[in-house]
């Protein structure tokens, strides 16, 4: 058998760490000014809202659909950014259930970022890397957080997550 | 089908990774001297030793076999801190290329772990250290552009050739 992590449980992985720095920068709101620079994006209130446009805008990629331009998504409440998260999840929700989906049919990107080899992939490889790319930014700004004098208690291995047994 | 990442397609994606890290160090040494306080360690070749070491600890906990202890690993130089890493992918390997592991069994004990945790599968622990890595070097990257010296990591899996 070859060992794998389901695209399942990534999701609810990713699911359990957008719900803790969701309640964490509710209950701290303060943060959300800290000064960030990590993707360009000037402080954690825009860096939470590039986290959870990409998902949107990656899970609108794999589905097909109209892509939401960067420009229209909201600047904030915190509440409107985690309504970009979770219109992500629903539309993934969606091709999750459906048992006819192919997730090995290419897909394209041209993008300026991509290396003109890496611009085509199947939907699996989207929707791996957009769960990923979240992990990776979020346990980037656990560092961010502490680093500026406010420890989080953010727990992102996945051995502490429920999401996998 | 329930689509998935095989865990030999996140040793490939590590392995991309470590080697990107290894190139970098070896052509810009100094970077190993730069503060960190990540994970607690007092700079970049402490947190290298702390992403290598941990996946050897892994290796060996997944694998069953003895753990070498923290305070033998070496502290450098970054080869030595390398070779951490090929031993554990080495481990690694053995174990995905076993038709005998039992991926779904409840069976790994990390000395650390809490009584009340449940032993992980040797699925998720071994996905777990994998995924550790990446974290860490995500992490890296950041510290070392905000300290002025942009590493041009392209850490995303969308770039990397570990998968179609």
């Amino acid at each position: 058998m070859t060992a794998a992590i389901t695209m399942e449980e990534l999701l609810a992985w990713d699911l359990e760490t957008s719900n803790f720095w969701k309640a964490h920068l509710e209950a701290n709101p303060t943060l959300l000014e800290l000064p960030c620079g990590i993707g360009g994006t000037a402080n954690v209130q825009e860096f939470a809202r590039h986290i959870w446009g990409v998902e949107l805008i990656w899970a609108q990629r794999i589905a097909g659909l109209p892509v939401t331009d960067r420009k229209d998504m909201p600047a904030g409440p915190l509440d409107a950014l985690f309504d970009l998260h979770l219109q992500a999840i629903e539309t993934l929700r969606g091709l999750m259930d459906d048992p006819g989906k192919n997730w090995d049919e290419t897909m394209t990107l041209d993008s300026a970022w991509l290396p003109p080899e890496a611009r085509a992939f199947s939907r699996r490889k989207a929707l791996a890397h957009m769960l990923f790319h979240s992990q990776r930014h979020w346990a980037q700004l656990a560092t961010l957080v502490r680093a500026a004098g406010f420890p989080s208690g953010f727990n992102g291995d996945l051995l502490l997550s429920s999401a996998m047994k | 089908m329930t689509p998935a990442i095989t865990l030999e397609e996140l040793l490939t994606w590590n392995q991309e990774s470590s080697s990107f890290w290894k190139a970098h160090f070896d052509a810009n040494p100094a970077l190993l001297e730069l503060s960190c306080g990540i994970g607690g360690n007092a700079n970049v070749q402490a947190f290298v030793r702390h992403i290598w070491g941990a996946e050897l600890v892994w290796s060996q906990i997944i694998s069953g076999f003895r753990v070498t202890d923290y305070d033998v690993w070496p502290h450098g130089p970054l080869n030595a801190l390398y070779d951490l890493h090929l031993s554990a992918v080495q481990n690694f390997r053995a174990l995905l290329d076993s038709p005998h592991s039992n991926w779904d069994e409840k069976s790994v004990h990390y000395p650390w772990r809490r009584p009340e945790s449940q032993k992980p599968t040797p699925r998720k622990a071994l996905a777990h250290i994998l995924l550790h890595s990446q974290r860490h070097w995500a992490q890296l990257s950041t510290l070392v552009r905000s300290q002025g010296f942009p590493s041009g990591f392209l850490g995303d899996l969308l770039p990397s050739s570990a998968l179609d």
